[in-house]
């Protein structure tokens, strides 16, 4: 039987993950618990129930559904749709994920999270958008998630779009065994390498995990013939201090092998709906976006230092210098 | 200065382009734009201080009743009264400008010609708004205007010899809109003949009056041949013609004498003074004689815009300014350098303005569907010479360049796309296109080439020379390949193709049997049968259409002649016909299919719903259908939510779309017009869809009655296309541009924050490409502005695909909260995520 992982979304026309147009493909499960995490769905391996509460109408379809007595009754739906309503249909603790109640919900209020994919079924989908792919330099971007999180597939899913001439990026949080790291990565053609922040203390605190195995395999990665770019959400109060970034970029400079390119990516709370869909909560939820334009000092730092880097990090960023390449 | 150019820098980031423009643009031509009247109607209503000019109707009517005891043949007297109103027409000259010529007496007024039909001015004499004061005693000289037309107007003549069931189906409003007439439309227009520096109206009049002393001649000798005896119409027609070409010369001499009078008698400014001399000096060349300069060359341009305007309703306006003055602007700029950039500039502005300004009284049903704006002038730029070279020049890029500094609605551009077209117009273009313009709209030139090739036998030179008729039309401007007038009532309502499935052809909105008595749709046991019912109901409501046109172009030379447009064709005054006679035609007419789109989504959806899955029986879905979908709510969010909806990349209803167009496509080459050519249709909306919403009745996408149809021709339903803007072209590919239909309107939304710096116009670049590639016809863009995104927070259906994506992130704007979209928004308007 063909393997199968879930799979949160397929997005055509990202723009922001890499070169060109590319269309993302997102797998579900993360080893790290980023506090500020704007794909939240995406942590959980297991699938999941979105309740999206300003599309139900309190119709009382998935009360009648539910074996386990999981969801709450109908209220009022005006008061589910105010801003303030914090009270998830689901009752987690009770709900074993039949998925009855979405199969009834008539406004698709309820959906599933994670549909299970095979390879091929995602390459046929991704295949799709090949002209844009060769008129802007782009391809596939496997996200997640942490694709490494699925070694074996995540290796074949990129050997095989590679057989079938797509450009890939692996987009990732380095937090794994460095042989399967490796692995996976001689089938990418870009590493997109998520570096949260250089102390591990911090990191700890605000991912969950320490970071030594993750800069670890920076530094083994950067002698790898493969292009990399790091990735750094700056999060405010986290990772967002100048300081730190000079230490960053001298950081990086110092690694054996070079790095390609440095992405800025400004924290936002636009992910908010999504927590509120999964019934959780998070930390981050009243922190203000940021404005990309506060950035701008930051990313001189590491041009200074002879990077190539954006706030953005567009995949049609320096569009004309790669193409003359 | 310094303190200027940074808020000009300013204003831009903030996305404030009117106010940038403002600041941007030279005096002259911002006293000019601020001094027009702007004149589209909106839902229906002129602006308060429009007014109806009374002045025109006045003089065609005294004429009129002059001429009743003239022994005169009906095109002599029409072209009569054509010269008496620009003989005695109010002319005036705007301060600052440099081009001069309005329709009416007035630059707020909007002039009405009560020639055309009885109906329409049955509406002047009811129009809530417009009538000028004093009111009672203008509504004495309306009515004495009106009454006099009722029977004589060009409609009234034309309807009797109409089949009078057709007549009835086409004037109940539901399956079309338009009237049959040669006087009511889009002209196009001989351009090659008349534009080209070659020859102006001393030299047709020259060759007038040598075919006339020939047929004189011939027509005297022995004999009594038939084409002896044609010959006499033939005179009356050259005489016709020659009648309008010197009223046109005589008009331009007033203008003339006018610039002349003000610059010696009452003009103080010296620099004025040398201007207004420059326009004396300018209307006594033009039109008599070719034009030698720009300015001479656009006011030459805009004079025969006006007098073929003074002949007929124009609703477009068929145009190609940057191939026919774009010679005349390398020359003066380029190599001569009489002008400079910015001179060319402010007078490229201008004639922006002239021509934005100009109007004429329509009716309600076309002011209703064209939403703010007085017509479809869709002006074409770029493309290709007759032998295939790049027609880019500096008078493209001025015309996009001024387009920004005035930004009026009307005309917009279309840019017809090539391969060759040089980096530096792109630039130009996309900056339109940034700065939320809305246009130009990118047409891909080679496809069209071989569509027009195709549909109605051009040859190649000629195919090359095309601009649009109307929207989205490409018409040559050759002598054979020009369409003198598309008549605008082969413009179908499609949506009711896929209503009258139901109902057996019956309308309900207007009671009566329209379409064919398909068997009960109750009663269809397989799909087969169902489409089958489609199939004859699309030929039927086409037929209903084609009909009173074909009838009407065979009517329209001895009826409803045009004399001044004759005058200006080639092959009208070489064989003394009317230009509208089928004979000397190439007949290229084209069905527009307003509404298209709802019929996919709906057989895609009773396919699925009732065929396939058997969830609803027919009889099901009838009975909902006719409830309006009443109580069957959670039935209506079916057929909406889980049926596949065009656009996005499913194969499952792009094929019925494909089914869609090919059984169209087959039929369009049996319909033949007089000419024998035949009628592609080519879907697009303006905003038809607005107009129809209480006009067509519940369909099974799972739209109600009174809801507003798709945005238009080939266009996914408004946040139906959930893949993102790449699965719509992909979809859109799968139809053949070439073969499937004569052109197909496709709207794109982008985010200025995509389309922001550089990587925005790299961006856009590739996307163009691929869209060359995938060989589809036609995009515009419609920039999210702050103010889509509002309206998405209102109203959220209608704007489901609009999407936000930043790094490893991407959300449906209508998904997200409040608060966030707001903070979304704030981005968006200043442009800096």
């Amino acid at each position: 039987m063909e393997r199968k992982v879930l799979v949160t979304d397929i997005a055509r026309f990202c723009v922001n993950d890499g070169p060109g147009f590319r269309t993302n493909v997102y797998l579900k499960g993360c080893p790290l618990h980023c506090s500020w995490c704007h794909n939240p769905e995406t942590i959980d391996p297991e699938p999941e129930i979105y309740w999206k509460r300003r599309l139900c109408t309190q119709c009382g379809k998935c009360l009648d559904a539910c074996p386990k007595d999981a969801i709450n009754p109908p209220v009022d739906p005006s008061l589910t749709r105010s801003e303030k309503y914090a009270c998830h249909k689901i009752i987690r603790s009770r709900c074993e994920s039949c998925m009855k109640c979405v199969e009834v919900c008539p406004s698709g209020a309820l959906q599933i999270v994670g549909q299970p994919m095979g390879i091929t079924e995602i390459l046929d989908e991704v295949e799709r958008d090949r002209l844009f792919y060769d008129n802007s330099g782009g391809g596939m971007t496997l996200s997640g998630g942490e694709p490494t999180l699925h070694v074996r597939f995540a290796e074949d899913l990129l050997g095989q779009a590679r057989s079938r001439s797509i450009h890939t990026c692996l987009d990732t949080n380095g937090h794994c065994v460095w042989e399967d790291l490796e692995r996976i990565a001689r089938e990418a053609d870009i590493i997109l390498f998520d570096l949260k922040h250089l102390d591990t203390r911090k990191h700890r605190e605000q991912t969950g995990v320490n970071n030594e195995i993750i800069l670890e395999n920076l530094g083994k990665l950067s002698s790898m013939s493969v292009e990399i770019w790091v990735r750094i959400p700056v999060i405010p109060g986290f990772n967002d201090a100048l300081d730190y970034h000079r230490h960053v970029a001298d950081y990086l400079a110092g690694l054996p092998g070079s790095i390609d390119r440095i992405d800025l990516l400004a924290y936002h709370n636009w992910c908010q709906d999504k927590y509120g869909w999964l019934g959780r909560d998070w930390i981050y939820r009243d922190v203000e976006a940021l404005d990309p334009n506060l950035l701008e000092v930051h990313v001189r730092i590491y041009r200074k230092h002879g990077f190539r880097a954006t706030i953005g990090g567009s995949g049609f960023e320096e569009m004309e210098s790669r193409r003359s390449l | 200065m310094g303190v200027t150019a940074e808020t000009v820098k300013e204003l831009e980031q903030k996305q404030e382009w009117w106010w940038a423009a403002e600041k941007k643009r030279s005096k002259r031509l911002d006293y000019l734009r601020k001094a027009m009247w702007k004149k589209g109607a909106i839902g229906g209503l002129y602006p308060a201080g429009l007014y109806i000019d009374l002045e025109r109707p006045v003089l065609q009517t005294e004429k009129a009743k002059e001429l009743e005891s003239s022994p005169d043949p009906y095109v002599i007297k029409f072209a009569k009264m054509l010269a008496h109103v620009l003989d005695n027409k109010t002319i005036f000259i705007t301060d600052h400008s440099q081009l001069v010529g309005y329709l009416g007496s007035h630059p707020n007024m909007i002039t009405w010609d009560p020639t055309l039909a009885a109906i329409l001015n049955h509406e002047v004499v009811n129009d809530p708004t417009a009538i000028p004061q004093p009111v009672e005693e203008n509504l004495k000289i309306i009515s004495e205007v009106v009454s006099y037309w009722g029977g004589k107007s060009d409609l009234d003549k034309i309807l009797p010899h109409m089949d009078l069931d057709d007549s009835m189906k086409v004037l109940s409003g539901a399956i079309g809109w338009g009237v049959p007439l040669s006087r009511g439309g889009y002209s196009g227009k001989d351009y090659e003949y008349i534009m080209t520096g070659v020859r102006a109206f001393e030299d047709v009049i020259a060759e007038l009056d040598r075919r006339i002393d020939e047929a004189d001649a011939r027509a005297h000798e022995p004999g009594a041949t038939r084409e002896i005896c044609d010959l006499y119409d033939k005179m009356n027609m050259w005489e016709a013609m020659k009648i309008t070409l010197e009223a046109g010369i005589r008009h331009a001499r007033r203008y003339a004498r006018l610039a002349r009078i003000i610059a010696e008698n009452f003009e103080t400014d010296t620099e004025r003074r040398v201007e207004l001399l420059q326009i004396a000096e300018t209307c006594e060349r033009v039109p008599a004689k070719p034009a030698r300069t720009l300015q001479e060359s656009l006011q030459y341009d805009l004079f025969i815009q006006l007098f073929s305007r003074n002949e007929a309703i124009e609703g477009a306006w068929p145009a190609r300014p940057d191939y026919y003055h774009g010679p005349y602007y390398e020359q003066e700029v380029n190599i001569d350098k009489t002008l400079t950039e910015q001179e060319a500039l402010d007078l490229t502005g201008e004639f922006l303005i002239r021509a934005a300004e100009v109007s004429q009284y329509k009716p309600k049903w076309s002011r209703e569907g064209l939403q703010g704006i007085e017509g479809t002038w869709v002006w074409t730029l770029g493309g290709v010479n007759k032998d295939g070279s790049d027609a880019c020049n500096g008078m493209t890029i001025a015309l996009l360049q001024a387009a920004r500094l005035v930004r009026v609605a009307n005309p917009t551009f279309a840019f017809r796309w090539h391969p060759k077209v040089k980096d530096e117009v792109m630039r130009e273009i996309f900056e339109c296109i940034r700065q939320g313009l809305g246009y130009p709209s990118m047409r891909n030139d080679p496809i069209l080439i071989a569509n027009a090739m195709n549909w109605h036998g051009h040859p190649i030179e000629e195919a090359r020379t095309w601009a649009h008729q109307a929207c989205m039309s490409p018409s040559p401007c050759t002598k054979h390949g020009f369409q003198p007038m598309r008549m605008a009532n082969a413009t179908a309502n499609c949506a009711k193709i896929i209503e009258y499935v139901f109902t057996s052809g019956f309308d309900n909105i207007v009671n009566m049997q329209i379409g064919a008595e398909t068997p009960l749709a109750e009663a269809f046991t397989s799909y087969e049968q169902f489409f089958d019912a489609w199939v004859t109901q699309m030929k039927t409501i086409f037929s209903i259409l084609v009909r009173p046109v074909n009838r009407a172009r065979m009517l329209a030379p001895k009826m409803t002649p045009r004399p001044f447009l004759s005058a200006i064709s080639e092959r009208s005054v070489e064989s003394g016909l009317d230009v509208c006679d089928p004979s000397i035609s190439r007949g290229n007419a084209w069905i527009t299919a307003f509404t298209w789109v709802e019929n996919a989504d709906s057989l895609a959806a009773v396919k699925k719903l009732v065929f396939d899955e058997k969830k609803y029986t027919m009889a099901d879905l009838t009975g909902a259908l006719a409830a309006n979908w009443e109580g069957k709510e959670e039935m209506r969010l079916d057929f909406v939510k889980n049926a596949p909806k065009w656009g996005n990349d499913d194969d499952y209803v792009d094929s019925i779309m494909l089914d869609c167009l090919h059984e169209a496509a087959r039929f369009s080459r049996e319909l033949k017009c007089p000419s024998g050519n035949n009628w592609p249709i080519l879907p697009e909306n303006v905003s038809g869809n607005i107009h129809y919403a209480n006009i067509v009745g519940a369909l099974p996408n799972g739209r109600r009655l009174g809801d507003a149809l798709y945005d238009g021709g080939i266009s996914p339903g408004p946040g139906l296309d959930k893949k993102g803007p790449t699965a719509v072209l992909k979809s859109c590919s799968k139809i053949d541009h070439i073969s499937d239909g004569r052109a197909f309107l496709l709207n794109q939304r982008l985010s200025p924050i995509q389309l922001a710096g550089e990587k925005g116009y790299q961006l856009w670049k590739s996307y163009m490409k691929t869209w060359a590639d995938l060989g589809l016809d036609h995009v515009q863009f419609n920039c999210v502005s702050d103010e889509t995104l509002r309206s998405a927070q209102r109203d959220p259906e209608k704007y489901q695909e609009v999407i936000v994506r930043v790094a490893g992130y991407s959300a449906h704007f209508v998904d997200i909260s409040r608060k966030t979209q707001d903070n979304i928004i704030q981005r968006t308007v200043q442009g800096l995520a």
